[in-house]
């Protein structure tokens, strides 16, 4: 008997300590990431925005002496940066700082670049003008074509990471067909197909004031639109510019069906919108499945006749205010939106709707003492 | 050499008066449950803290054959409907993957943080081979190997409270927050053999019953080489206890 109890024992503890032996948990792995999470200036109210994609953090400043300015950096945990945070910096010329992972593998560099807004005393009339004319190729593993400005973006990071980067013309790019200045932006509809268990049947180009961060699970979540609009930016009264539209063909509704005789359109509106005051306002956006319909949009201005246009076509529209700007309350953000398929965030469209726009205008009114 | 030759000869001929000795063979039904997982041998540093693990519906039944070669040492195979799974979830720290998004597209790769649920039901038509050694009247132990096909095989799970760096760790950020989350699938990708070593014990509790304790150890990674998601292999490594049923008498 204390033979077969011997053995049968030691076979078991055997057994168990191979389970055992191979169920230790190892070390933590050192962080891989080289991200610049926060950048603030020292004693400076103007808060930098950082363009990850592009590695790119910038800033316009009222009155300020740019030679020396001295960084706030928070980094991802365990990195090291190089020039440090909190060590005084010259920004008249634009500088760069490197980040390297805790596991030192990994490097990524930020370029930060400082302006001074133009000392011009305040105009009755202040225009944010958009040309177009200024491109950039962002490469973050994937290429694609971007706006040279910081505060636009498009749904192209969405289509290099569904299409991994296979794309030869993102629905997004520019055109030398511009009714302006050497280019203009150009917004395709393209076929989709299904993505990580998502079925998008269409991309329609989209061209807006915002940011666009990858929403797996509701990619229509994806688009943030709108960016800070500030006191000092005036009150938006008129948003103009020139367009061209072709309608496309056939048009594929959200289940990937054809529906005949469906006549896709475009569209170009802009929406200034209400969000909680300084820090909490920062994270809250609007995005495709409430930008038209939120209680938050305080006003509006938008194409209605959104019909195929063969040649440049001037489009002047009328911010219609549903309540008057209260900056003693809130903080609000203006949001700029162009696209070939005005459904495309519920993806449907028309497969080569093309929407080209140039020479964009949001007119502002400076708030007088009494606003 | 001509005496070799023709002891070999006798060999030869005796050996199937040898091997149909009926009296030599027992037979025997096996009915029991397999516990264990499918997991890599050793685990990787990606791996953070295992959260959870659960049984599925896993049963083993068969049938089993051992000769007896002398009064201690017999020799067996057999023949067994195996079911192999388990859930797991685990919190996991740059998991670097390589996953198909549409039929026929490219690769994405990225590197994973966050948390991770996955469900695998594996069904296993299993030959054992072993060799045993009969301890006393009661006990005896056997050591082998097998073989398994693989009838239908699902490995589903998804990725959650996380997010995804593509292509690199300092590339785009995808995140996984809230009630975000996205499924994989890669029941397809799965092996259809499977073969391992196996130890095992059974316990003769009297002229038809007994019970039997059997490791299965995969030495075959589930997923073949071209299978990317994971950078360390998976094998099934299973505990199954039950009972044998005799079906002639000693």
């Amino acid at each position: 008997m204390n033979r077969i109890n011997m053995k049968l024992k030691l076979l078991i503890a055997s057994v168990c300590t191979l389970f055992v032996v191979s169920s230790c948990i190892k070390d933590e792995p050192l962080n891989r990431e080289a991200d610049i999470v926060s950048f603030t200036f020292q004693n400076i109210a103007e808060e930098p925005y950082i363009k990850d994609d592009a590695q790119r953090i910038t800033v316009t400043l009222n009155d300020a002496d740019i030679t020396r300015l001295t960084p706030i950096i928070k980094v991802s945990e365990g990195a090291t940066l190089s020039p440090a945070s909190g060590v005084e910096q010259d920004f008249s010329v634009p500088v760069i700082y490197t980040v390297t992972s805790q596991d030192g593998e990994w490097v990524k560099k930020y370029t930060v670049v400082v302006s001074l807004k133009d000392s011009v005393p305040p105009v009755e009339m202040d225009t944010i003008r958009y040309d177009f004319d200024d491109w950039l190729e962002i490469n973050d593993g994937f290429v694609y074509p971007a706006i040279n400005d910081d505060l636009w973006d498009s749904a192209n990071p969405g289509i290099a990471l569904a299409k991994i980067g296979n794309v030869d013309f993102y629905p997004t790019r520019p055109t030398t067909d511009s009714y302006h200045g050497p280019y203009a932006a150009l917004l395709e509809t393209q076929r989709g197909g299904t993505f990580w268990n998502n079925l998008i049947p269409v991309f329609s180009g989209s061209l807006f004031r915002g940011t666009f961060n990858i929403n797996i699970s509701n990619f229509a979540k994806s688009a943030k639109f709108g960016q800070p609009h500030p006191k000092e930016k005036g009150k938006p009264v008129e948003f103009k510019g020139y367009y061209k539209y072709k309608v496309g063909s056939p048009f594929y509704d959200e289940n990937d069906n054809i529906v005949d005789g469906k006549i896709d359109e475009c569209s170009i509106y802009a929406v200034l919108y209400k969000v909680a005051k300084s820090n909490a306002g920062k994270t809250e956006y609007l995005d495709g499945t409430n930008v038209m319909n939120s209680d938050k949009v305080i006003a509006k201005a938008e194409l209605s006749d959104r019909s195929a246009r063969s040649s440049y076509t001037e489009f002047k529209l009328s911010f219609i205010y549903t309540e008057e700007p209260d900056y003693d309350a809130y903080d609000y953000k203006l949001a700029v939106v162009f696209a070939s398929s005005r459904d495309g965030d519920q993806y449907r469209g028309a497969i080569g709707s093309t929407l080209i726009v140039d020479k964009v205008e949001v007119i502002c009114r400076s708030y007088t003492e009494n606003e | 050499m001509k005496t070799i030759k023709y002891r070999f000869l006798i060999l030869i001929i005796t050996l199937p008066a040898l091997l149909w000795a009926e009296d030599r063979y027992e037979h025997k039904l096996v009915a029991g449950y397999n516990l264990g997982a499918t997991a890599p041998s050793n685990i990787p540093e990606e791996i953070r803290k295992i959260e959870g693990w659960w049984p599925q519906f896993t049963p083993r039944l068969g049938y089993n054959a051992t000769y007896k070669i002398n009064n201690n040492w017999f020799a067996g195979s057999g023949i067994m409907l195996d079911y192999k799974g388990m859930g797991t979830r685990v919190r996991a720290k740059y998991i670097h993957t390589r996953v198909r998004l549409e039929k026929g597209g490219e690769e994405l790769e990225g590197y994973f943080v966050g948390k991770n649920e996955t469900r695998v039901k594996l069904a296993y038509v299993t030959v054992p081979f072993f060799v045993g050694y009969n301890i006393n009247r009661n006990w005896s132990i056997r050591a082998g190997g097998y073989a398994s096909y693989a009838f239908s095989t699902s490995f589903k799970g998804s990725v959650y409270d996380g997010y995804l760096r593509t292509p690199t760790p300092t590339g785009k950020k995808i995140e996984f927050t809230g009630d975000d989350e996205a499924t994989f699938d890669f029941g397809d990708d799965i092996r259809t053999f499977d073969f391992g070593f196996n130890l095992g014990a059974e316990y003769r509790v009297n002229e038809r019953f007994g019970i039997f304790g059997n490791l299965d150890w995969g030495i075959r990674p589930i997923f073949p080489k071209k299978f990317r998601a994971m950078d360390f292999n998976m094998y099934n490594i299973y505990f199954s206890v039950g009972l044998t049923y005799q079906l002639q008498k000693t």
